[in-house]
């Protein structure tokens, strides 16, 4: 072969579509783009928020580190570095969210897509109004920093719930806030913020814990990732609908004769 | 894709101008929706109103009259048994929102939510009971037997004397041995047989108290497609009591049937030990015996005729809602005449919520499959309760109106059909965001996959009549559409069968498929979660509609549910349910007789 090989680069693609959602969803999947940061919230409160360990306290191993045992050969384990919970023995934890379906900054299926794209080490199962996030102690404190601290969430209407987690689909209290059956969290009108009461398991927090003003509606209007028939109409996304029935096409297709299948 | 670098399309800008402000303007219009009204009742509040003033406000469970009476039941218990049982002093605090009333649809009753749970529910306990105490069989090869080998004549005073027997036998009656228990007839008086023929010249020879009246009961299009299907032949219909199977298993019942129609025949007959009584009982136990299910799988091993095994094309036919209507292609119907067309929507929305989901995804996915409190009557509620299938329903029946005039055939090809599954699922998904008390009263993603599975299969199967395409729009719409759109579907891994279905949905191969009216809840993709079986049985049953067919699968099963002594009613599902969450439904099984007054 006289021709040379062409080098093709490599260029991620995350999601179709030109209008805003299209470009919300592109956002939170890449891990190249930041995102904005919008509140602090200390260390400790993140544990506390967790509930797994006290604050201070060491973390619970459930096996030595990684540099004191002696593994077989492996050769993924020369390519795939530990993180730093697997690496010093960490128990597995974790975070668990509930996103409102009313214009919510992120939604199940882009949590999932977010966190295979922007962590490592995860295990995570989506459902309609929740996402659960497995990973080491330490891992999953750093996670739920970026998760509670930048645009991923909105304090009146995404929520830190380890149980009791519906609320999703009902309409919202009087305050704005999404409901929650245990009231893991109040809005404070002197402070304008939303604070927890209670941790993520709803036992009640030794002093409350703020978490920032809510979104006002045209700020969650235009963070909305959900396409919605009074601001991004569903019916009008032409290239993701032709994505999708092109799927389902070679779906069908493929199951029942894939050599039908043509212009992959 | 175009990663954003594309120019926004004309169509793009056209949606996205000031769109905001110009859908205020539609808000007025849909506040004349079906919908909207029965909302308003059931929460009493504006559905459109995105706040609840009244959250946190509501008395906790003490909203609820049924959990007061179950509250007040329970300590009663507990101080007589002295063990605790019911307690709302432990586990999440229950009302601290609106704990609605359920609208049975098609009704005006409004009942407590806890009234539809199964165990509560009288009449979708006997709608199973009804289904798994039914096996049909073929009396050919008996009289053949009878005929050639014992040299009897068979003749219209024999079989009548056959089937007078044979009702005091399947009753718990005995015939041959003159000492024998004998089973109350207080208790089994919901046993009995009757007669299916597709032939004239038998029906008229037969005792009119044993014949399921065909052209009575159907309108005459469809009786004459059921006599031609059935044919020149005699079938009976046993009706098992409902105490068998609520003792034993489903399994009881061609046993129990083909053991006291050979008795019936020793009798009638006057038959002795011979040879032939194992060929009449082996026609009746194999070779000319219709069971409504097959066994399932090991793992939830469970005898014939119990609801993992009903085939969907079986519950198809056991839905009776569209029988009094012409059988005629849908597609002929919806693009003539738009009230004409709302009937067989009507109908058809009446059978799969009340009948395809409460068989599955309430009774089969919480008894067979878990277990305990039953989570899937909320799933399975939605098809039946608050009239929401049948608003989407109406504003189908007007959209397939205004799309199909003039068009006699709709190809059964997926790019074809597309176009009406995107239309009514984006229209189905604007209705939840649209109307948040309708989201909230559908609270789980399971309700909504429910739904939209629903109408995607529905709409599918009605146009094309092609079962095939119905799943797959089911599987399109639930696991892409609405997926992509919301970026949730149904509770966790409830989009697994949406992916692996949208292949095996032309499948015949083992493990994999077969053709759609004949697979089951056995069958292996479709039993991971509650909410998709009323869709396949959508797709069985709106094709049927959708090809102008007077029966599904099979002429015989169709006609046996058509039976009016039948105790649940498969023409009026809705009616019945409602009758027993207001306590005045009478179910059979009940032991009252032998246990004496307390």
């Amino acid at each position: 072969m006289s021709e040379k090989k062409k080098k093709i680069k490599y260029e991620p693609q995350f999601y179709p579509g030109t209008e805003k959602v299209s470009e919300r969803r592109r956002k939170l999947m890449d891990p190249e783009r930041r995102l904005v940061k919008l509140r602090d919230i200390p260390d400790d409160d993140i544990v506390q928020l967790l509930g797994h360990r006290a604050p201070g306290s060491l973390y619970t191993s459930v096996h030595p580190p990684l540099d004191e045992i002696m593994e077989p050969y492996d050769p993924i384990r020369d390519l795939v570095v530990p993180t730093p919970g697997a690496q010093a023995g960490d128990r597995i934890r974790f975070v668990q969210f509930t996103d409102s379906f009313w214009s919510p900054v992120i939604a199940p299926w882009l949590r999932a897509r977010m966190y295979f794209n922007r962590f490592r080490g995860v295990d995570t199962v989506i459902y309609s109004g929740r996402e659960i996030l497995e990973m080491r102690e330490r891992d999953v404190e750093a996670a739920t920093r970026l998760l509670i601290e930048t645009e991923v969430f909105d304090p009146a209407r995404t929520a830190l719930k380890g149980l009791t987690v519906h609320g999703h689909a009902l309409r919202l209290d009087s305050d704005g806030l999404m409901f929650d059956a245990r009231r893991r969290y109040v809005y404070d009108k002197e402070l304008k913020e939303v604070v927890y009461i209670k941790d993520m398991h709803a036992r009640v927090l030794d002093d409350p814990i703020p978490v920032g003003r809510p979104l006002s509606e045209e700020e969650l209007n235009e963070m909305d990732v959900t396409y919605r028939w009074n601001l991004t109409p569903y019916k009008s996304r032409t290239e993701l609908l032709l994505i999708i029935t092109r799927a389902t096409n070679f779906r069908i297709l493929g199951g029942f004769k894939p050599d039908l299948i043509k212009g992959m | 894709m175009t990663q954003g670098k594309k120019e926004r399309t004309l169509r793009d800008i056209e949606y996205s101008y000031d769109l905001f402000d110009i859908a205020k303007k539609f808000l007025e219009t849909e506040k004349q929706r079906e919908v909207y009204k029965t909302m308003r009742k059931i929460f009493d509040a504006d559905p459109m109103l995105l706040t609840d003033k009244q959250m946190y406000r509501r008395g906790g469970f003490r909203q609820s009259k049924r959990k007061q009476e179950f509250m007040k039941l329970a300590r009663q218990i507990a101080v007589e048994r002295g063990i605790p049982i019911y307690n709302r002093a432990v586990g999440i605090p229950l009302g601290q929102r609106a704990l609605e009333p359920y609208l049975i649809s098609g009704t005006d009753t409004f009942v407590d939510f806890d009234d539809v749970h199964h165990v509560n529910n009288a009449a979708i306990q006997q709608m199973v009971d009804d289904i798994k105490r039914t096996v049909i069989l073929n009396l050919d090869i008996p009289h053949r037997v009878l005929q050639v080998r014992a040299g009897k004549e068979i003749t219209p005073e024999t079989v009548n004397l056959y089937l007078e027997t044979i009702q005091h036998t399947m009753a718990g009656g005995a015939v041959a041995q003159e000492h024998m228990a004998e089973i109350n007839p207080g208790l089994t008086k919901d046993a009995y047989v009757k007669v299916i023929t597709g032939d004239d010249e038998i029906r008229d020879m037969i005792d009119r108290r044993f014949i399921i009246d065909i052209e009575g009961l159907f309108h005459p299009d469809r009786a004459k497609q059921l006599k031609q299907a059935i044919g020149n032949t005699m079938y009976i219909v046993v009706r098992v009591p409902t105490i068998a199977v609520r003792m034993a298993d489903g399994g009881v019942v061609y046993r129990w049937a083909a053991m006291q129609s050979t008795m019936a025949f020793v009798s009638a007959y006057r038959l002795t030990g011979e040879s032939i009584i194992s060929d009449l009982a082996f026609a009746a136990k194999s070779a000319q015996l219709i069971q409504m299910g097959e066994r399932t799988w090991f793992a939830r091993a469970r005898s014939q005729n119990e609801p993992g095994g009903f085939p969907f094309g079986f519950v198809a036919d056991f839905i009776q809602c569209e029988r009094d209507l012409p059988a005629r292609k849908f597609l002929d119907v919806i693009s003539e005449d738009l009230e004409e067309g709302r009937k067989y929507l009507y109908a058809l929305s009446e059978g799969v919520g009340a009948i395809g989901a409460v068989l599955f995804d309430q009774y089969w996915l919480s008894f067979y499959m878990s277990g305990g409190i039953g989570f899937s009557t909320t799933v399975a509620s939605a098809g039946y309760c608050g009239n929401v299938l049948e608003e989407f329903v109406e504003s189908l029946t007007e959209m397939l109106h205004k799309y199909t005039k003039h068009v006699k055939r709709i190809p059964p090809k997926w790019d074809t059909i597309r176009w009406f599954v995107d239309l009514v699922i984006q229209y189905g998904m604007e209705s939840y965001e649209k109307f948040p008390a309708l989201t909230e009263f559908h609270w789980g993603g399971a309700h909504r996959i429910s739904l939209i599975g629903d109408l995607a299969a529905s709409v599918a199967g009605l146009l094309t009549g092609s079962a095939s395409l119905g799943i797959m729009s089911m599987h399109y719409a639930i696991g892409l559409l609405m997926k992509e759109g919301w970026l949730r579907t149904g509770w966790a891994g409830q989009e697994v069968q949406d992916h692996v279905g949208t292949p095996y949905a032309c499948s015949c191969r083992i493990e994999e498929g077969v053709v759609t009216e004949l697979r089951g809840m056995n069958y292996p993709m479709a039993s991971y979660t509650a909410g998709h079986s009323s869709g396949y049985v959508a797709a069985a049953a709106g094709s049927m509609i959708g090809r102008g067919a007077a029966f599904s699968t099979s002429p015989i099963v169709k006609v046996a549910f058509a039976d009016p002594h039948l105790i649940f009613d498969f023409k009026h599902p809705r009616l019945s349910i409602a009758k027993a969450a207001l306590r005045q439904f009478q179910p059979a099984g009940e032991r009252d007789l032998i246990i004496g007054i307390k």
